[in-house]
């Protein structure tokens, strides 16, 4: 199966489409990512757009730390949705996704909970500016 | 499959503002330069320099924000660490 994903500069994202009940969400989130991050997240710009109060979230069940930033984050469950390269749609989850309260610049995150959980390896030829999923 | 169908065309309209995006990035980054942008069918819509003013605009004179992609635009000496 492959995804394929594009490049903002050099970085590497994918579109993928996030649906959760609690808190209500279904947005299509452009993810950066991010083999040096442990988690999925959603970066604060995401949730703004949603109109997610972080205040209705209850208490956060931690923090991340980045090189720069530490970010409080609540845990949820949702599914990802993305579509493959035979123009099909593809379900991944329920899986755990935390909610970040990054700033407003971060963007949303795809951490190696998803290339692990899903079998996913990430291809990237940075001379053909080409980015896939596949496993 | 009608659900499917769905989500596939919303997908598909979102892969063209993303892949928009990639190919325009530079020219987005020489024309707006540390904005927020939101973007629908491969269109910049608004930008502005504060994330909160676009996304009440976008509320007041565009619909629900929830319905375009918004993204950040460095500028040319931006380095995302992450």
């Amino acid at each position: 199966m492959h995804i394929h994903g594009f490049l903002k500069g050099t970085a590497p994202y994918i579109l993928l489409s996030v649906r959760a009940e609690k808190p209500k969400i279904l947005r299509q989130i452009p993810f950066l990512i991010d083999t040096g991050s442990d988690i999925t997240g959603i970066a604060l710009k995401d949730c703004l757009a949603m109109g997610i109060s972080f205040h209705s979230l209850g208490r956060p069940v931690g923090s991340i730390r980045g090189i720069k930033e530490k970010a409080r984050r609540w845990e949820i469950h949702g599914e990802l949705r993305a579509i493959t390269q035979k123009t099909k749609v593809e379900r991944f989850g329920p899986m755990k996704l935390y909610i970040l309260e990054t700033s407003a610049d971060c963007p949303s995150l795809l951490g190696r909970d998803f290339l692990e959980q899903f079998g996913f390896q990430l291809l990237y030829n940075i001379k053909k500016r080409a980015i896939f999923l596949e496993k | 499959m009608k659900k499917d169908q769905h989500l596939l065309e919303e997908l598909t309209a979102g892969t063209k503002d993303v892949e928009w995006l990639s190919k325009n990035y530079h020219a987005l980054r020489k024309k707006y330069p540390k904005q927020y942008i939101a973007v629908k069918n491969q269109k910049v819509i608004i930008a502005h320099r504060n994330l909160v003013t676009l996304i009440n605009t976008l509320k007041r004179q565009f619909g629900d924000p929830n319905d375009y992609l918004i993204d950040f635009v460095p500028d040319e000496n931006y380095t995302l660490v992450v």
